[in-house]
């Protein structure tokens, strides 16, 4: 009965870091969803503005990314950072690249979403 | 590489752990289910050693989870028959009487030289010899040799008989062994009145073997402190 109380414990102790990681990632992709759309949007008229928050966005990319490694892939979470170095750089001088590189970020955060959520494509 | 070795470092601790949770068994003892998940819980510690990229928590609390699952089901199955029946599977009785029971080696799929050759690894090298031979879940082979042919004991230098059949289980934890009181051809109310008269409860019985000549043994439950 020790070992089955130990036990559960410890499965108990999983789904609280499974619950906790669902939240955190989830409000942090969100936040970078909205946060790349929004670059999307003021790319063409608000210029400046949307430099300045790809480059906050991935500032604070690299602050959330330490606490996710712990729980996704890292290579995903490179391919993210990649995508947002791409977006910051791109922005300035290349429209097709920045459109690419904003579509694909968004694309990866929700691929990251769906492997997560319990679903058919996360179960399966 | 540092961090190989300290991921390693991590990982033996966490398989350490995770086996003395699932408690100490030699592999040839495993149900093959239980081995199933001791490889797997070395495949799973192995992955986040070998790919960096792979974080320790996933193979962390896939670890848990196995032995969470491990311990459930094996208390589970000790609580209840028909579930370690249905996980397990049952013993298979292949030689009954001195009989060789070839449907059941046929479902079994176990062929006459892999049984020939199972009982001269136990020394037997005449199939004669057998009275019962039965197939445990865990793969072994476990052999009753016909009396003639069993090493003297010193119940038998006292002039008393040996056994003649086999001794099955017939109650384990308070409940009747409904297979074993068939094979042995007796009836549950036949199994209760022995007990009633060793002046025990049916609850009370950790575990009771018969034979077919009624000889049993009871072993009482120990109180709980």
């Amino acid at each position: 009965m020790k070992r089955l109380i130990i036990s559960a414990a410890l499965i108990v102790l999983s789904l609280i870091i499974c619950v906790i990681e669902n939240i955190y990632l989830s409000s942090v992709l969100d936040s970078l969803i909205s946060d790349v759309s929004g670059i999307q949007s003021d790319y063409e008229q608000h210029r400046e503005s949307a430099a300045e928050t790809a480059h906050n966005c991935r500032e604070k990319w690299e602050n959330d990314r330490k606490l996710l490694s712990v729980f996704i892939n890292h290579i995903t979470l490179d391919n993210i950072s990649e995508e947002l170095e791409t977006l910051e750089c791109s922005l300035e001088y290349d429209g097709f690249e920045f459109k690419n590189a904003a579509n694909k970020l968004i694309i990866l955060a929700e691929n990251i979403r769906d492997t997560e959520k319990i679903g058919i494509i996360g179960l399966l | 590489m540092f961090i190989t070795i300290i991921r390693t470092v991590i990982l033996y601790f966490l398989v350490i752990f995770a086996i003395r949770i699932m408690g100490k068994r030699q592999i040839g003892d495993m149900q093959p289910g239980e081995l199933v998940i001791t490889i797997l819980i070395s495949e799973i510690a192995a992955i986040p050693i070998q790919d960096l990229s792979q974080p320790v928590m996933t193979g962390i609390i896939a670890v848990f989870t196995l032995v969470f699952l491990e311990v459930f089901i094996s208390v589970v199955t000790m609580k209840c028959l028909p579930i370690r029946r249905v996980i397990y599977g049952d013993s298979a009785i292949i030689i009954k009487n001195g009989v060789l029971d070839q449907k059941a080696l046929k479902r079994l799929r176990v062929t006459g030289p892999d049984l020939i050759e199972v009982l001269r690894n136990q020394q037997i090298f005449d199939i004669n010899q057998v009275a019962y031979a039965i197939l445990e879940t865990n793969g072994q082979l476990s052999v009753m040799l016909k009396p003639e042919y069993q090493n003297a004991t010193v119940n038998d230098l006292k002039g008393n008989e040996s056994a003649s059949s086999m001794p099955c289980l017939v109650i384990s934890d308070g409940r009747f062994v409904n297979d074993s009181i068939e094979h042995i051809g007796c009836s549950k109310s036949d199994i209760s009145k022995r007990v009633k008269q060793s002046g025990l409860q049916l609850k009370d019985v950790f575990i009771m073997t018969c034979d077919k000549d009624m000889n049993y043994n009871i072993i009482k439950k120990e109180k709980k402190q």
